[in-house]
């Protein structure tokens, strides 16, 4: 239903202003080189259509400037632009699917707990994964298996009410949005992407690094096992919007995490 | 009494950082359907949930102290009032209730009838009444109680999953311990 190869712009604008954050950055450093195609839609002087996908490569971070052009290009349009082209396209079945999600549930209250008690949960689980594991390579598995239930569940709860995504990017935006303030109460910081099914998060403050105690003259420093599982979380949700696809990380400095999503086509 | 911790126990609740339960309870259940998978005896899952919850609890208890800024209780009555009108409200955003006091005052009924860990859950029949799904709980009161020099036994009695109104956990305390002697664990 949402496939990412069906080029419909359109459809896109549509998704992208829903609330106005988070937008990515085209990736310009790093291992992924697709520098060109980027530079050719992020231009605000080419035509109509790829002004609507420009407006999806704008900053996360709303203060960086060099993208403040094109975001200022599309924003009047915006808010009045969503009912008129629904009405305008009545043949998309997205739309009016979206239409009848989004009003007869009603949502029931959310539940909060305190986050320490998750916390505290969360490396009992991750020590009982660790010791119940005949090695390394197993428990990752685990972990990452664990999250993949969880973040598959867990993102059908929360777009309950959102209506489908018509494209790729639209789901990466709802988890580095909707899915990580559910879980860390904050969104992803930095989303870059060659456009070509490889997309690089980056939470600058893990929480769940953020309360381990660092010794220097520890031999092991390996800490990957409390990353796993939010690896698999990911994972798990883009399954369910329907994208297959591998999630890698890599921790950097202290509790910088870098998840990287590449598509399966 | 009860009100004055009800009370506390709002106020810390709002003070501490939350965040939704969804992924909390989502994540237990994972983790128990896990545990079911590795051992086959349920019996089994029950005391590992329970040696969990205790690890938990011995950790826990520090951080309790601190936010609620509660000093020592007068007697074990209080301390199952605090119990469930303030560690509850804390951490899992509902209070439980005392009830079922024996004659020495030794042994209470905590019930929990809002448990945030059983929502979206359903037990399959053949593991009614045998599955204690919440048995961390107990763990976690008997962790948090040894650190404070009590030493006690719970166990669930009810549990909602299994066809019961409620969820109620028996606390039995066994012994005062000394406070010169430090208390390892495992």
């Amino acid at each position: 239903m949402s496939d990412p190869s069906t080029p419909n712009n359109q459809m896109g604008g549509f998704k992208s202003n829903s609330a106005g954050t988070p937008h990515t950055t085209p990736l310009q450093t790093g291992p992924l080189t697709a520098l060109s195609s980027i530079s050719a839609t992020n231009s605000p002087v080419s035509g109509m259509h790829n002004n609507l996908s420009s407006n999806n490569l704008q900053s996360l971070d709303n203060n960086n400037n060099r993208f403040q052009q094109p975001q200022q290009y599309f924003q009047p349009q915006t808010p009045t632009q969503q009912p008129q082209q629904s009405q305008m396209q009545p043949s998309v079945s997205n739309n009016n699917l979206g239409s009848l999600t989004s009003q007869p549930i009603p949502t029931p209250q959310q539940r909060l707990i305190s986050s320490s008690c998750f916390e505290f949960f969360y490396i009992e689980m991750i020590d009982y994964i660790m010791k119940s594991s005949s090695d390394k390579t197993q428990a990752h598995k685990k972990l990452d298996k664990l999250g993949y239930k969880v973040g598959h569940r867990l993102v059908e709860r929360l777009s309950n009410e959102t209506p489908l995504f018509p494209e790729l990017l639209d789901a990466v935006k709802f988890i580095c949005k909707v899915f990580w303030t559910n879980i860390f109460k904050k969104t992803i910081d930095g989303l870059k992407t060659n456009h070509k099914g490889v997309f690089v998060l980056t939470d600058s403050k893990f929480q769940w690094l953020q309360h381990l105690s660092f010794d220097a003259t520890a031999n092991n420093k390996d800490c990957s096992e409390y990353v796993q599982f939010a690896a698999g979380l990911i994972k798990g949700a883009m399954s369910n919007f329907g994208f297959k696809c591998i999630v890698s990380f890599d921790i950097q400095q202290v509790s910088t995490c870098v998840f990287t999503i590449k598509i399966e086509s | 009494m009860n009100k004055k911790y009800d009370k506390l126990g709002t106020d810390v609740f709002n003070k501490v950082e939350k965040i939704s339960s969804e992924l909390f309870t989502l994540t237990y259940g994972a983790l128990v359907t896990q545990l079911i998978k590795d051992y086959e005896d349920i019996e089994q899952v029950n005391i590992k949930l329970e040696q969990m919850g205790y690890n938990i609890g011995i950790r826990l208890i520090e951080e309790f102290l601190a936010k609620s800024g509660i000093g020592r209780c007068q007697d074990f009555i209080e301390t199952a009032e605090v119990i469930a009108k303030v560690g509850f409200k804390m951490f899992l955003g509902v209070t439980a209730h005392i009830s079922d006091w024996d004659s020495d005052k030794k042994e209470f009924h905590l019930i929990i009838e809002d448990n945030p860990l059983i929502d979206f859950v359903e037990l399959p029949d053949h593991y009614k009444h045998k599955l204690y799904y919440s048995n961390i709980l107990c763990g976690v009161i008997r962790g948090a109680l040894e650190m404070v020099q009590m030493k006690v036994k719970c166990t669930f009695v009810k549990c909602a999953l299994s066809d019961e109104s409620t969820s109620e956990i028996k606390v039995v305390l066994e012994e005062v311990l000394s406070d010169l002697i430090p208390v390892g664990y495992d």
